[in-house]
């Protein structure tokens, strides 16, 4: 091979890269297995797994690129090692520590930006596998029972996982034409209750712009509607007022007869349903303007307070199919709280999965234990699905279409329920839920920023700190392993390099022996390192351990970079040959 | 010559190096089993004995490593060699012995599993507990468990519970299914735990330390050919010494075999019925790694011998 040091040096380091991607590609292709993650998984599965592989073994591939570079692909007698200078040796080797800091450097960032996002996507997608199958099968279940409204919303969660799956498309179909055949009311779309809806923020000079403008142009109900809107976030305004005026004696002008009943009867229930708008019962309302959308789909005040109420009851409630879509999703599991931590009353929570969407943030299986104790239990309370708003955890849900289905929580004992029993306060800052996960490892799907967020809440979440602290010196300490590993196997490397000559072929058949230990070095020295930095932050406290972590490293980089210096171009032997 | 009686001192000051890096190593991990921040903190000195046993091994492995690639001269004279197979005989028969009188600490440890006021996540089960069991009696207070996929209502309340060490570390209270604390450190157990590759070799390592231990303490003749057999093993895999260009390579092959070994002793111990019955009429099982070691070591040094060889023909 030709060229200087820190030239083979670099090839040496990316070919062994890519060849090490290539090999972790082929190994998962091999031995992937569909009865943990799907075969529509199966391309993403490999390639992250691959990459997170590649990630983890960074190290030890390093220390094999130098121990080829500087132990077998050294440059020999022809183009001189023999010929060369000690300063010009001594200003290779510094180019070669210049590129290895360079690599360490890439290789903290690599992990810190990429390493979490491959473990999350990993559990991903075994769980979307899970639940995938569980949807299919329970759909094929309720086609065989004649349900064919419940195969295809189940098939409709299975195809939110799988989109462009064939047979799930297939199936959707099948169902979908034996609820027209039979002439089952399907889900109507309502379509603004589908598409995600924006929260109506108005200010009130919003309100009262709105307000001018639809009596501007004869929308006298629109107008009475935003100037009310105004009038209440004002508290008193004569230009309101006016407005409020005006359009109501509009619409008296203009109000049907009695004798046209149906024109009346729609007048008078969205008059209604706008009163229980600007009334706060913006439940009500839904269910008033949801009605009126079937009965009345040309009418376009129904469809814009429709949006409005849908937008008004998003910050009480939830709707139960908003909910039920986490199912389909992965998400953060296992969550585990105090969320009342004092000496003699504690609350803890316990949320199974929590998932962020478009619609907000929603959680399922939520459990909460209020005890003293000393004294024992004074509340326990379940729900099968929340949502939050605000600092609060909304507990009730309601149905798109029937107003009689609600969900509750419930309460394991009559006499402990509090007075507002539909919501709990979250004192948990919600930012942080994802770090209070009981999953283990799940520190690996946090990088290393929201690590040291988190560090400091722990402890009064309920949570043992030390060990995220720890997890975060690990993260700090894993660049200096690379470089400190990387000098000392290079200073070894070059001490017992090859003799001129050609390379055995045992060297080339065993070769994989070079790789196993060299990363089982590589992985004995990462350990020690671990051990001593736990030992030293259990012991002695965090800011003293950063302290003597930071000097440690120091002395072994020192160490290190000393066997570097002291490397010669002359073996052992010629030394003594040298000498004598 | 003289160089020749520097090389057992030398290999006695890089074992000393040795054991002491792998012992600091091995206290700190079994200090860690037992780590918790509730109640005082044990000192590493405790775990002496289940460690010191630990170390022998890999101790004798790497100083004889250092000792002979530190030598400057190609091949080691007769005497070096001699002088080197009784230091490391010596050094593995005194040190397994010594080793094997130390007495376990388990009942002078001071462990608590669990913390005041704090969630714990052991095996998927979260247990919280008010207090950390500080007194002798283990007793508990204020404790909530969850089992792992409860389903709603998951959580249960118990007012007091016991944590007992025996017959395994669990957690009991009346009404309470027992909740297993093993690994028996919750929180801080991963941080001790061992990578893959490395915890492969880590147990293979400590159960051969344990058989070399165990026949140690019994009388007779075993323990002396057993550590005979293994003196055999290391001194013949210094043969592949000098036998390429590549001395590095030299170096990892000899650290390979000395990996193998341990693997394949815990391998054919772990099937020793079906050896004994297939091979050797119903053998007791202390004869396998015996058998093991000299078996590796007999094709070792057939294998280091021709190789010698042919590079000496090939050299005329």
């Amino acid at each position: 091979m030709r060229g200087s040091i820190p030239k083979r040096y670099l090839i040496i380091t990316f070919a062994l890269y890519i060849c090490t991607f290539i090999f972790f590609l082929i190994f998962n292709i091999i031995q992937f297995s569909p009865k943990t993650v799907d075969l529509y998984f199966k391309t993403a599965w490999v390639l992250n797994n691959s990459l997170l592989q590649f990630f983890e073994n960074l190290i030890p591939v390093q220390s094999l690129a130098v121990i080829l570079t500087f132990s077998v692909f050294y440059p020999e007698k022809k183009s001189g090692f023999g010929e060369i200078s000690s300063a010009l040796f001594t200003r290779l080797v510094t180019s070669v520590i210049a590129i290895t800091l360079c690599l360490a450097a890439l290789f903290f960032v690599g992990n810190e930006l990429f390493k979490p996002g491959f473990y999350s996507r990993l559990d991903s997608f075994e769980y979307q596998t899970k639940a995938s199958r569980t949807y299919l099968t329970q759909a094929e279940e309720a086609a065989g029972n004649g349900n064919y409204l419940e195969s295809q919303r189940l098939l409709e969660r299975y195809l939110a996982i799988k989109p462009d799956d064939p047979t799930g498309l297939e199936r959707y179909r099948n169902a979908s034409q034996r609820i027209t055949n039979q002439g089952s009311v399907a889900e109507s779309e309502n379509e603004a209750g589908r598409r995600p809806q924006q929260a109506s923020n108005l200010t009130y000079d919003d309100a009262l712009r709105l307000a001018r403008n639809y009596l501007e142009i004869e929308d006298y109900y629109s107008a009475y509607y935003y100037a009310q809107m105004a009038a209440s976030l004002s508290g008193s305004s004569e230009d309101a007022r006016s407005i409020t005026s005006k359009a109501w004696a509009a619409l008296l002008k203009s109000e049907p007869s009695k004798e046209d009943s149906q024109e009346f009867n729609l007048y008078a229930r969205k008059k209604h349903g706008t009163e229980l708008l600007l009334g706060s019962k913006p439940i009500d309302a839904y269910y008033l303007f949801n009605q009126l959308k079937i009965d009345y789909p040309e009418d376009p005040d129904v469809g814009k307070y429709l949006a409005e109420s849908i937008s008004a009851t998003r910050k009480l409630t939830y709707f139960i199919d908003e909910a039920e879509k986490i199912t389909s999703f992965p998400g953060t599991t296992g969550i585990c709280a105090l969320n009342i931590n004092e000496a003699d009353h504690k609350e803890l929570l316990f949320i199974g999965k929590m998932v962020s969407l478009a619609e907000g943030t929603f959680f399922q299986n939520i459990e909460v234990i209020d005890f003293s104790p000393y004294t024992g239990v004074n509340m326990q309370m379940t729900s099968r699905f929340g949502k939050l708003i605000g600092d609060h955890i909304v507990l009730n849900g309601i149905d798109r279409e029937n107003q009689s289905i609600r969900i509750y929580p419930e309460y394991q004992s009559s006499d402990a329920i509090p007075d507002i029993y539909n919501t709990l306060k979250l004192n948990v800052d919600p930012n942080f839920l994802k770090g209070l996960s009981s999953q283990n490892n799940f520190y690996k799907k946090l990088n290393i920023l929201e690590l040291i967020e988190f560090e400091p809440v722990m402890s009064g979440y309920g949570w043992a700190a030390k060990p995220l602290y720890i997890e975060i010196i690990f993260r700090i300490l894993k660049p200096f392993t690379f470089i400190i590993l990387t000098f000392l196997i290079l200073a070894f490397s070059w001490k017992y390099r090859r003799f001129s000559g050609k390379l055995p072929v045992s060297g080339l058949v065993l070769f994989p022996v070079v790789i196993y230990i060299t990363a089982l070095f590589s992985e004995a020295y990462g350990y020690a390192a671990q051990l001593l930095c736990s030992f030293i932050v259990l012991n002695y406290g965090k800011t003293t351990a950063l302290g003597l972590l930071l000097a440690s490293q120091s002395i072994l980089l020192f160490i290190t970079l000393f066997l570097i210096s002291s490397m010669n171009l002359k073996r052992p032997g010629e030394i003594e040959n040298a000498e004598n | 010559m003289r160089k020749s009686f520097l090389l057992p001192l030398k290999f006695l000051v890089f074992f000393i190096i040795s054991a002491a890096v792998f012992c600091l190593f091995s206290l700190i991990f079994h200090w860690g089993q037992n780590f918790s921040t509730a109640g005082e903190s044990n000192r590493l000195l405790i775990f002496l004995a289940p460690t010191a046993g630990n170390v022998v091994l890999p101790s004798v492995s790497s100083a004889l490593l250092f000792t002979v690639f530190d030598y400057r001269k190609k091949s080691i004279g007769l005497v070096g060699v001699l002088l080197l197979t009784v230091s490391v005989f010596a050094v593995l028969f005194f040190g397994f012995r010594l080793t094997a009188s130390l007495e376990d600490p388990d009942n002078s440890t001071n462990y608590h599993p669990f913390e005041n006021g704090k969630i714990h996540s052991v095996n998927g089960t979260l247990v919280y507990t008010e207090t950390a069991g500080m007194d002798s009696s283990g007793k508990i207070e204020g404790i909530v468990i969850r089992e792992p996929g409860a389903s709603l209502p998951g959580f249960r309340y118990y007012e007091a519970g016991r944590f007992l060490k025996s017959p395994e570390p669990h957690l009991t209270s009346e009404g309470m299914k027992p909740v297993s604390v093993i690994p028996q450190n919750p929180v801080y157990n991963h941080v001790f735990r061992a990578p893959d590759l490395f915890s492969g070799y880590m147990g293979d390592m400590s159960f051969s330390n344990l058989v070399f231990i165990e026949a140690s303490r019994e009388s007779g003749i075993n323990f002396v050919l057993l550590t005979a057999a293994i003196t055999a093993f290391l001194m013949v895999c210094l043969l592949f010494k000098g036998v390429t260009v590549w001395p590095l390579f030299e170096m990892i092959l000899i650290l390979f075999f000395h990996r193998i070994i341990f693997y394949l002793i815990r391998l054919f111990s772990s099937e020793a019925d079906f050896i004994s019955e297939s091979f050797f009429g119903g053998k007791t099982v202390a004869d396998i790694p015996f058998i093991t070691i000299s078996a590796l070591a007999v094709v070792l040094l057939l294998s280091g011998l021709l190789l010698r060889t042919s590079n000496r023909l090939r050299k005329k």
